[in-house]
C-alpha cells in the first residue's frame, strides 16, 4: 500500500523546498490571480512557463510528471477548440487559453510538491484562513490514508471471495460499509480527541 | 465537471466567487455552535467523500467521470454541513490533483457544492425517501452541467449549440450512475446501521 502519492516530492531537499511557504503561497496566488484576472499574451506566457520549469528542475521534480498534469484540462480544450472552430476564431486564442491555464497549474504544482501538507495548512492558519476550514483539511488529509487502505483491504476480500472484476452493486455495498465504518471510526476519534484533552472548541 | 483555471473571464470569476464566499461564510457562522461530536464526525465524512470522488470510471475519449456524493452529505448532514465539506474537499482536489482551479474553486463550488446541497437538500425534503434522494442527485448533476456551462458561455469560450448538448449527455450517465450509487447506499444503510440517517441536518 502505497502512501505518499499525493504530493511525493515535497520531502525532497533543495533550494527551493528550504524557501518559506508564505512566499511560495503569495507569489503562487500573485501569479494565478494575474493571470486569470488580466489578458497576458502568449509569448509572456511561454517566457513564464519556462521561468517555471527551470524552478521546478531546480527542486528536482521529474519533467514527465509535471507534463502528465495536462491531460486534466483535455475535455474543456476539445470543448473550446470546436466551439472556436464554429465561431471561425484563430487557433491563437485557444492556444492563449492553454498556455494559461497550464501556467497556473504548473506554479501550483510546484508550490505542492515542494511543501509538506501541514506546513501549508499552518501558512494558511496564519494568513486568517478559517480553523474550521483547516480542522477539516488536516482531517481529510490524515484519514485519507486510512481510508484508502480500508477500501483496498475490502476490494482484495471481495476479489478473493468471488470474480475479478467489482460489479456496480459490490461497490455500492463497499462504500456502504465504507460509510458505516468511518462513522465508528469519528465516534472513537471523538473519544481520543477529549482523552487528549481537546475542549471542544474549533 | 471541474471547471480548470484560466478559462473563465475575470466578471464570471468575481461573481462566483463572491457568491462562494458569502455562502461559506454562513455555513461557517451556522456551525459555530454545535455539537462538539459532530466535528470529527464532519470530518470524516468529507474524507469519505473525498474517497468516494477518486473513483473514476472511465468513459468514452478517454476522459473519465467521477462520483461527488453532495447530496449524500446533504441527506445526512443537512444543507449548510454539506456546502461545507464540499468545499473542503473540492480544495482539496484543486490543490493535490488539479482537478478544477484555485481562482475557479468558486464556480466549481457554486455549481457542485451550492446546487448539490442546497437544491438537492431541498428535493429530498419534500418526501424524505431514497428515491427522492436519488432523484434529487439526478436533477443537480443536470443542472450543475447546464450551470457549468453558462459559466464557460459568458467567458465566451464555447457557443450553446455544441456546449450544452455535449455537457448534457455526458452528465446524463454520470447523473445516472450516480442517483444509482445514493440509492444503494442509502438502502444499505438502512437495512444495516439505520441510525446513522438520524442526524440533526444544519
Amino acid at each position: 500500500m502505497k502512501h505518499n502519492f499525493i504530493d511525493k516530492y515535497s520531502s525532497l531537499s533543495s533550494p527551493v523546498h528550504k524557501i518559506d511557504t508564505k512566499i511560495k503561497l503569495v507569489s503562487f496566488l500573485t501569479i494565478a490571480i494575474f493571470i486569470s484576472l488580466f489578458g497576458v499574451s502568449s509569448k509572456v506566457l511561454i517566457l513564464l512557463l519556462t521561468f517555471l520549469i527551470f524552478i521546478s528542475q531546480l527542486a528536482k521534480i521529474p519533467i514527465l510528471f509535471l507534463l502528465s498534469r495536462i491531460f486534466v484540462i483535455f475535455p474543456f480544450v476539445f470543448l473550446i477548440s470546436v466551439s472556436y472552430l464554429i465561431n471561425k476564431q484563430s487557433f491563437s486564442d485557444v492556444l492563449n487559453v492553454v498556455l494559461k491555464s497550464y501556467a497556473i497549474i504548473l506554479s501550483l504544482l510546484i508550490l505542492i510538491q515542494t511543501t509538506k501538507f501541514s506546513d501549508l495548512l499552518d501558512t494558511l492558519k496564519s494568513f486568517k484562513f478559517p480553523k474550521f476550514l483547516v480542522l477539516l483539511l488536516s482531517f481529510i488529509y490524515r484519514y485519507f490514508f486510512v481510508l484508502t487502505d480500508e477500501v483496498e483491504k475490502m476490494s482484495f476480500a471481495v476479489k478473493l471471495r468471488q470474480q475479478e472484476k467489482l460489479s456496480i452493486k459490490t461497490l455500492i455495498n463497499l462504500f456502504g460499509f465504507l460509510l458505516i465504518r468511518s462513522y465508528n471510526r469519528a465516534e472513537k476519534i471523538n473519544k481520543a480527541m477529549i482523552l487528549r484533552g481537546w475542549d471542544n472548541r474549533v | 465537471m471541474h471547471i480548470p483555471d484560466g478559462f473563465l473571464e475575470p466578471k464570471v470569476i468575481v461573481f462566483t466567487n463572491f457568491v462562494s464566499f458569502i455562502i461559506v461564510l454562513l455555513g461557517l457562522k451556522k456551525l459555530k455552535n454545535i455539537n462538539p461530536e459532530r466535528i470529527p464526525l464532519m470530518g470524516i465524512l468529507a474524507c469519505f467523500v473525498f474517497v468516494l470522488q477518486t473513483v473514476a470510471f472511465p468513459v468514452i475519449g478517454g476522459t473519465s467521470v467521477h462520483l461527488e456524493g453532495v447530496v449524500l452529505t446533504s441527506v445526512l448532514l443537512g444543507p449548510f454541513s454539506s456546502s461545507i465539506i464540499v468545499f473542503c474537499t473540492l480544495f482539496l482536489q484543486a490543490l493535490l490533483f488539479q482537478h478544477g482551479g484555485i481562482i475557479s474553486l468558486g464556480a466549481n463550488f457554486l455549481n457542485i457544492g451550492i446546487i448539490g446541497s442546497f437544491l438537492g437538500y431541498f428535493i429530498w425534503n419534500i418526501n424524505q425517501t431514497k428515491i427522492f434522494a436519488s432523484l434529487a442527485t439526478f436533477i443537480t448533476t443536470i443542472v450543475s452541467a447546464t450551470l457549468c456551462c453558462f459559466e464557460l458561455y459568458l467567458s465566451r469560450k464555447i457557443v450553446l449549440s455544441v456546449g450544452l448538448p455535449t455537457m448534457f449527455f455526458s452528465h446524463l450517465i454520470v447523473g445516472i450512475i450516480e442517483s444509482i450509487f445514493v440509492y444503494g447506499i442509502l438502502s444499505f444503510i438502512e437495512k444495516i446501521f439505520p441510525h446513522i440517517l438520524q442526524f440533526k441536518k444544519i
